[in-house]
């Protein structure tokens, strides 16, 4: 079997000039050294369902006369499930705990295993969870939308094409009220050293009609900057605090690179801010990020790596097309 | 008739409002341009000195470059757009001079190689960069201002009220025009 048939990644990229062999060198034979594992943690979750069913069964039939269930689901009736459902219920939960933990601890030790290796072999740091992850200043840009809890996986940081660089996947939630929390932000946020020296802010949106512009464009510093080129104004619109600064970072051909982006990206489905010399750049996304695959597909699996390097070479994207390691800084 | 007279007059002045505005814009650009140029002319000094150790046969270039930046930077009336223009059209002339300076360098290895060369060449690239913000902003309000002018009823209002179109800050002179030898490049 050819290598090319082993792994499907794209080979024209040159930053995956040597997958392959590190690929079958490394992360194969110890996926592989993982099988036995896995199929020791299949058994003991089928087994424990096994006997856990059984055991239901048996509880259910014994409980049988106290669960009242021709009275309390009647809607008149102010009868409560009792305590025989409340003590079927916490016995189903511990069982399925019992039985799916292995897997679980698997899945767990198998995704950092697989992240650690894939980032290892592009020069990046690896943390699963991050304490010091630099949230507030995407907030303080109001790159994502004000919230009460947030909770940060996964973050990579390293040097790509001498462009210093970190990223993270983020989910936030806003209390609506009554302690029901609702997901108002999930993406990728990431963070870029920039060649040109600023000293403002300058904040570059999707444009989402008038309106919905308006709304989300007064929350933002300083004022709003229309720029020349037509096709990166159908696509965004720009607020800044010094207009000169924000057409010194938007260049002509820096705006025809995010344009690009853009197009890569399908439509324009991020947004980007110039802050504390540095750029921050918000992609939401709609799909858990980095999570090698599901604890029941087979830990061989090479879909698990492929669809990990197909999300780390998103960062490759945007270096690339922006073309932030160039010090002409046009 | 008497409502529909004030609403004349408010119309009136929220249009000349609204040019007197634009115009306070363009000179404030106008402004964001001269700090840049001011930059720009703070650093020809320090080039010539460190080219002409080295370039002898260019005094000439050297020499020319000089005038232009003393001509550019000569006080001006930032109401007239005249003088304004002289402004600009001296300020744009200095660019391909000090250009030429860098590409002549190139000429001489040893200049090329020095350090003080090297960071001109990057305060001069960063400079420009900059300059260029300046203009572009500075393009888009004097649009803006002049659309305000041109289109009727504005160009009564501005007749009325003393405000007049603004230049455009152009980079093609005659010197930007002229074809580049790409043997001074290769070598």
């Amino acid at each position: 079997m050819s290598i090319e048939a082993r792994l499907e990644i794209e080979r024209g990229r040159p930053e995956l000039a040597g997958f392959d062999e590190y690929y079958s060198t490394r992360i194969a034979p110890a996926m592989a050294a993982r099988e036995g594992e896995q199929r020791k943690a299949r058994a003991w979750a089928v087994w424990t369902c096994s006997i856990g069913l059984v055991a239901t069964g048996i509880l259910v039939w014994s409980l049988r006369s106290h669960y009242h269930f021709g009275e309390w689901l009647k809607s008149d009736s102010d009868e409560g499930p009792g305590g025989a459902v409340f003590v079927t219920i916490v016995f189903v939960a511990i069982w399925l705990a019992v039985a799916f933990w292995r897997l679980c601890a698997l899945r767990s030790s198998v995704k950092v295993f697989l992240l650690k290796e894939v980032s290892g072999f592009f020069g990046f740091e690896y943390d699963e969870h991050p304490r010091n992850h630099g949230l507030d200043e995407f907030s303080g840009a109001r790159l994502v939308p004000s919230y009460n809890e947030a909770t940060v996986d996964d973050h990579f940081s390293g040097r790509h094409a001498e462009v210093d660089f970190e990223f993270f996947e983020c989910f936030l939630k806003k209390d609506q009220g009554d302690n029901d929390f609702k997901e108002v932000y999930h993406g990728l946020l990431f963070r870029f050293s920039f060649p040109k020296a600023f000293s403002g802010q300058t904040v570059v949106l999707r444009d989402q009609g008038r309106m919905r512009n308006f709304l989300k464009g007064w929350k933002h510093d300083g004022e709003r900057i229309e720029l020349e080129d037509p096709r990166f104004e159908k696509h965004f619109e720009v607020w800044g605090t010094d207009p000169i600064e924000a057409r010194y970072l938007l260049t002509p051909t820096f705006m025809e690179r995010v344009v690009e982006l853009a197009g890569a990206f399908g439509s324009s489905k991020f947004e980007l801010c110039f802050r504390n010399n540095r750029l921050l750049l918000s992609v939401p996304v709609t799909k858990d990020q980095f999570e090698a695959g599901g604890m029941f597909a087979d830990v061989r699996s090479k879909k698990r790596v492929e669809v990990l390097v197909k999300e780390i070479t998103r960062l490759f994207d945007i270096v690339n097309t922006l073309k932030l390691n160039l010090k002409t800084a046009v | 008739m008497v409502g529909a007279s004030i609403s004349l007059l408010v119309v009136i002045y929220a249009w000349y409002a609204g040019m007197v505005r634009k115009r306070n814009k363009a000179q404030q650009a106008l402004s964001g341009i001269d700090i840049q140029l001011r930059k720009r002319f703070d650093l020809i000094p320090n080039v010539l000195k460190i080219a002409g150790r080295f370039m002898e046969h260019e005094r000439e270039l050297m020499k020319t470059v000089a005038e232009l930046r003393s001509k550019a930077m000569q006080v001006y009336d930032k109401q007239d757009p005249e003088s304004v223009e002289q402004h600009l059209a001296a300020a744009a002339a200095v660019q391909p001079a000090l250009t030429n300076i860098f590409a002549a360098a190139e000429s001489y290895p040893e200049l090329r190689s020095s350090e003080n060369m090297l960071a001109a060449q990057h305060t001069y690239t960063e400079v420009e960069g900059h300059l260029s913000a300046a203009r572009r902003t500075y393009n888009a309000n004097v649009e803006r201002l002049n659309s305000s002018i041109q289109i009727f009823p504005g160009s009564l209002i501005a007749a009325l009220a003393g405000i007049r179109v603004m230049p455009f800050y152009e980079e093609s002179t005659e010197a930007v025009r002229q074809p580049v030898s790409a043997d001074q490049y290769l070598g």
